[in-house]
């Protein structure tokens, strides 16, 4: 199965996303992003995150919005993985910067 | 090519990347530079590379020498931790008796004494304001208008004072007032706790009365204009600071403010753009501009100061 399943249905979007490629976080930034044109709800069933978006007025095109949100979600993915690399990096920093300070 | 990446954020605007680091460092990149940069497909020769090598958002050399010195801004940036907070804004009430067209703090009807800071809260807040460890401490009260709770104030001043007996910091006050309340009574008592007072005129008569009319419709600019005279006399002709805010039908009047201000014996003055807050923001159709607009006149006013001075 693909990473993200896409199925609209008039002024409806459900799209399945394989939980083993974004994690949940990633899922509910990138949600969040659209919040101002859907109303949104996301359910685990399964391996797969299920996010319904229903459209808060008819100029939403779904399509578009299923499309960006596929983009938005790796944005999303590459912050976290980013923010988990940086970690320790981070913490040296702020170790080093003060260091003086605390001896 | 081979480089590290160092820690960074990023956000896509409309037609590029913005990307920043932890010591407030930045970089635009269009979204095919940003693709190249993720997937590490950034050459030395690049100008992308370039930027974000001198910003130290990614590193081909020397590593250790980048990371130390991120450390060292990062220490310049977050200096303030040594000795933490030395500016604390109180806000003793949000009553107001102006009508100011771009208020940020959607300020309250003078009936409306819910409003007001007890002296409860008031005693909270100056612990609170004591566990700074800074050896400065300024508190400058804020509002609606301050002196519509004048005796919290007092109360603020004098406990602080208390306690700044046995913490012996360099303790100093400011209000800040539109100053129609103030009389001689309230200026001796501020004189005797060395208190300065921050106003605010928005530029000659008729625009500083169309951008802040008070309450009861009578004609601040006059009013404003005496008093501070009268502070003049009672704490120095340098007691008193004033500020100007600029709503969009003030935006080409600058030279005419700049005027204003030195006709009443200021040598200073803070041309400030409109803050989206409060009623600024709820009225943003007619009172709010580009922000170009404002930069452009901005340096056409500092122009004019500095044709004055010379």
């Amino acid at each position: 199965m693909k990473s993200i399943t896409k199925y609209i249905e008039e002024n409806k979007l459900l799209l399945k996303i394989d939980s083993k490629i974004y994690e949940q976080q990633a899922i509910l930034n990138a949600s969040y992003k659209f919040t101002d044109k859907c109303f949104i709800n996301i359910e685990l069933v399964g391996q797969y995150f299920e996010v319904y978006f229903q459209s808060q007025n008819s100029n939403v095109d779904l399509e578009l919005i299923a499309l960006n949100f596929g983009n938005e979600l790796i944005d999303q993915q590459i912050r976290l993985d980013s923010g988990k690399e940086f970690k320790v990096i981070r913490e040296e920093l702020v170790k080093k910067a003060f260091a003086s300070i605390s001896k | 090519m081979s480089y590290q990446i160092l820690p960074y954020r990023f956000e896509r605007l409309e037609d590029n990347v913005f990307l920043s680091n932890e010591i407030g460092e930045y970089v635009f990149l269009s979204n095919q530079d940003f693709n190249k940069f993720i997937t590490h497909d950034l050459h030395s020769g690049d100008l992308s590379f370039k930027n974000l090598k001198s910003k130290q958002i990614i590193a081909d050399e020397n590593i250790d020498s980048v990371l130390e010195m991120l450390a060292i801004k990062y220490r310049t940036k977050k200096y303030f931790l040594t000795d933490f907070t030395s500016l604390h804004m109180v806000v003793v009430t949000l009553r107001c008796n102006s009508n100011c067209c771009y208020c940020q703090v959607s300020k309250k009807d003078l009936s409306d004494i819910n409003f007001d800071m007890t002296k409860v809260v008031a005693k909270k807040v100056i612990e609170k304001i004591f566990e700074s460890p800074s050896p400065n401490i300024k508190i400058e009260f804020q509002g609606g208008e301050p002196l519509l709770n004048f005796d919290t104030v007092k109360y603020i001043i004098e406990k602080a004072e208390w306690h700044n007996l046995f913490k012996k910091k360099d303790l100093s006050f400011v209000i800040c007032t539109n100053l129609t309340l103030i009389d001689k009574k309230i200026l001796s008592w501020l004189k005797e706790h060395r208190v300065y007072i921050s106003t605010s005129i928005d530029g000659p008569k008729l625009l500083h009365n169309q951008n802040r009319p008070l309450h009861d419709k009578s004609n601040s600019y006059d009013i404003v204009q005496e008093k501070i005279a009268l502070c003049r006399e009672y704490l120095g002709q340098d007691s008193v600071s004033a500020l100007m805010t600029t709503p969009s039908y003030t935006i080409n009047h600058f030279e005419e403010i700049i005027d204003q201000y030195i006709d009443l014996g200021f040598d200073s003055i803070f041309l400030r753009s409109l803050n989206p807050y409060g009623f600024a923001k709820r009225d943003k159709h007619k009172l709010a501009y580009p922000m170009s607009d404002f930069v452009e006149n901005y340096k056409k006013g500092l122009e004019y100061i500095r044709d004055y001075i010379n």
